[in-house]
């Protein structure tokens, strides 16, 4: 607990400087924003704004890229209630009862109701984490170099086994990933894989791998979009604002109150869902939505426009923000796309997530929690505010929007250091990336491969160095046989699993 | 629509292979490497070949998978429904178009500039896809202008210029709009 006090009043000032207030505004515009656009995920948000946190110090960037992950998961729920179309993966249980809602003349209500539960998850989850961190700290002092390499690749099992349908792709992708992060000059002699190509000699840059694995398959997607696809989703568009013009039924503070006990189960679910690598927002929200369902008096009119039916998946969709995060920042474990890109953000400013990033930068870990307080502060505010305004996104077709995406792209990419070589790494890339989503390989793995092979190769390297190259000795530290023990149970589990269904 | 469809279990087969192939590529480069002197110094290839052999082997256990399974089902072949399921379908023409133009506008950056490739990549494909000229060429001019404006004068990104100024502040806007 004093560790949390020490480090609180550092992290307030942080997040009030207005620099910092400044990015949570402009994250949450933009990530509202995002997460309205078809196909466009927390993960797609946060690799297409990654390249404006070049401009940015530690913490502003840390802040502005939680801000935009927070507020285009909400994002995701205004075309999910408008048109039936989510807007992230997440949002596809609102669907079922905001919609409905919407189609009554409630869509306002309907609004409302995502964005009053989806702050309060969002807050009850970062309140939770703001007093764990203490813990998380203790953990920290615990780990040396062998068992950070233990931790990667329980890591890379958890995300290879859950990620996708297939394990055995899962890893594949994994390996891929492990394999590109070794491309270009190497710490321990060597440049690899460059083909005596100058541009390789600098590696890959975490930036195009990210735009190119989790943003560009879906920019060409759109760019492929067939008209009549973006024609029917225009007219649906034109239909729900009509609706939306017409206000319908508000929402009291009187309902807020009684539908705490929802928002708080839903909170409770997201955050704990969150803080499992692996499941994600979408498991959190489905949860959610069946516990709901299971606790609620009136089960059956679930589906046909229920405000609890909305509420409970909304507070656990943000609470899964400040859940994922820990442990991405406590173990180094990426639980998803969008939280490998908060990770390549802390890397790109030179921070190495981890366990000792909870006693090394004390400060701006509280930040990052209180922050998120504050961005759902400003998301709250926003959403009020330009519910109408942001609900007329929902119109822009795909088929346009494409070409502007990938302008976007191109320019992030050639920005992170004025190599033309970078935005034609990310054509080439992404079109790997665009088959491979094709062949059900998921990217993220590629994606989480890239941003650990760093950590565990150096890791695994000092480790060797430090017992004279045998490999078994470090099997003797107990705490990193542990880990490696439940890699490899994770890795069976997920076999035994795939094999049953 | 000009789908290309392929069965997934003879997709997995082409990738596992491919993958192989990848794999043997990629372990012969890394023999050609300088080998570590420090003792205990596991050198530079060494994590790559852990990455390699990790590949290798599930690529193998894919191809096995797909093997075995194909055995199972001799005979006894699945409904339509569900041979549609393992199907995938891409649309070959609208992706390669897609590929084209976007590689067309990183070589156009290199060789005509940031504004010209911009202007032409989005009057071309816009157009292409909505057919109303004018309203496409207001729209390309202005977007590239805000582009330039956002990305050259604002955040400062020394993009590949040939017709607009380089060092464009926005102080020197102002001044032009206001010379008084």
């Amino acid at each position: 607990m004093e560790n949390v006090l020490q480090n609180i009043g550092p992290a307030i000032e942080i997040v009030l400087q207005w620099e910092s207030l400044l990015v949570i505004t402009l994250g949450v515009m933009a990530g509202i924003i995002m997460g309205i656009l078809p196909g466009f995920g927390g993960s797609q948000a946060l690799a297409l704004m990654f390249p404006f946190t070049l401009v940015m110090g530690p913490e502003p960037a840390f802040l502005f890229m939680v801000s935009v992950y927070s507020a285009a998961e909400y994002g995701g729920s205004i075309p999910a209630i408008l048109i039936r179309t989510p807007g992230t993966t997440a949002a596809a249980m609102t669907v079922l009862d905001g919609n409905p809602m919407a189609q009554r003349g409630d869509a306002y209500r309907a609004l409302m109701l995502s964005i009053t539960s989806g702050v309060f998850g969002g807050i009850f989850s970062s309140l939770i984490f703001i007093v764990a961190a203490t813990a998380l700290a203790w953990v920290g002092l615990q780990f040396g170099p062998s068992e950070m390499f233990a931790l990667g690749l329980l890591g890379l099992a958890i995300i290879g086994s859950f990620v996708g349908q297939d394990p055995t792709k899962g890893f594949i992708a994994a390996g891929l990933g492990l394999l590109l992060s070794t491309v270009g000059e190497s710490p321990f002699g060597s440049v690899r894989f460059n083909f005596d190509q100058s541009y390789l000699a600098d590696g890959i840059p975490l930036i195009v791998m990210i735009i190119a694995m989790l943003a560009a398959p879906e920019v060409f997607r759109l760019m492929g979009l067939a008209s009549a696809e973006a024609e029917e989703r225009a007219g649906a568009a034109g239909v729900s604002a009509d609706v939306l013009s017409n206000k319908g039924k508000g929402f009291s503070l009187r309902e807020f109150t009684s539908l705490l006990p929802t928002m708080i189960r839903g909170s409770v679910i997201g955050t704990t869902v969150g803080a499992i690598p692996g499941p994600g927002p979408t498991v959190g929200t489905v949860i959610a939505y069946n516990e709901e369902k299971r606790w609620s008096k009136n089960a059956d009119s679930f589906g046909t426009g229920v405000d609890e039916a909305v509420s409970a998946p909304e507070s656990a969709n943000n609470a899964v923000v400040a859940g994922a995060l820990v442990p991405a920042l406590a173990l180094g474990i990426p639980g998803s796309g969008a939280i490998a890109v908060l990770i390549g953000v802390l890397v790109s400013k030179g921070m190495v997530p981890g366990p000792t990033l909870f006693t090394d930068e004390g400060p701006l870990i509280q930040s990052i929690f209180i922050g998120l307080i504050m961005c759902n502060l400003v998301l709250l505010v926003c959403g009020i505010v330009g519910i109408k305004y942001f609900a007329r996104i929902v119109e822009v077709p795909g088929r346009i929007l494409g070409p502007f995406v990938m302008l976007l792209l191109i320019i992030g990419s050639f920005a992170y250091d004025n190599n033309i070589a970078h935005a034609a790494m990310v054509v080439v890339l992404g079109a790997l990336a665009f088959f491979m989503d094709k062949f059900k390989f998921s990217t993220i793995p590629v994606i989480l491969g890239f941003v650990m092979g760093p950590i565990i190769e150096n890791n695994l390297n000092r480790a060797m160095v430090i017992t004279q190259g045998d490999f078994l000795s470090l099997l003797q530290r107990p705490l990193t046989l542990i880990i490696l023990s439940l890699a490899v149970i994770t890795a069976v589990t997920a076999y035994h699993r795939a094999l049953k269904y | 629509m000009n789908e290309w469809k392929a069965n997934i279990r003879i997709a997995d087969i082409v990738v596992a292979v491919l993958t192989l192939i990848l794999c043997t590529v990629a372990w012969l480069v890394t023999t050609t490497w300088i080998p570590p002197i420090l003792p205990g110094d596991p050198g530079a290839a060494f994590f790559p070949r852990i990455a390699i052999g990790i590949m290798s082997v599930f690529a193998v256990l894919l191809l096995i998978q797909h093997v075995a399974k194909g055995k199972r089902r001799t005979g006894k072949e699945a409904d339509a429904q569900t041979v549609q399921a393992k199907h995938v379908s891409i649309d070959l023409v609208q992706f390669c178009v897609a590929l084209f133009f976007s590689g067309a506008v990183v070589a156009g950056m290199h060789f005509i500039g940031f504004e010209a490739a911009t202007f032409a990549f989005l009057f071309i494909l816009l157009g292409w896809r909505t057919r109303r000229w004018f309203w496409v060429l207001i729209t390309a001019l202005i977007s590239t202008g805000l582009m330039y404006l956002v990305f050259v004068t604002v955040l400062k990104v020394r993009l590949p210029l040939v017709f607009l100024p380089k060092y464009l502040t926005i102080q020197d806007i102002i001044n032009f709009l206001n010379p008084f």
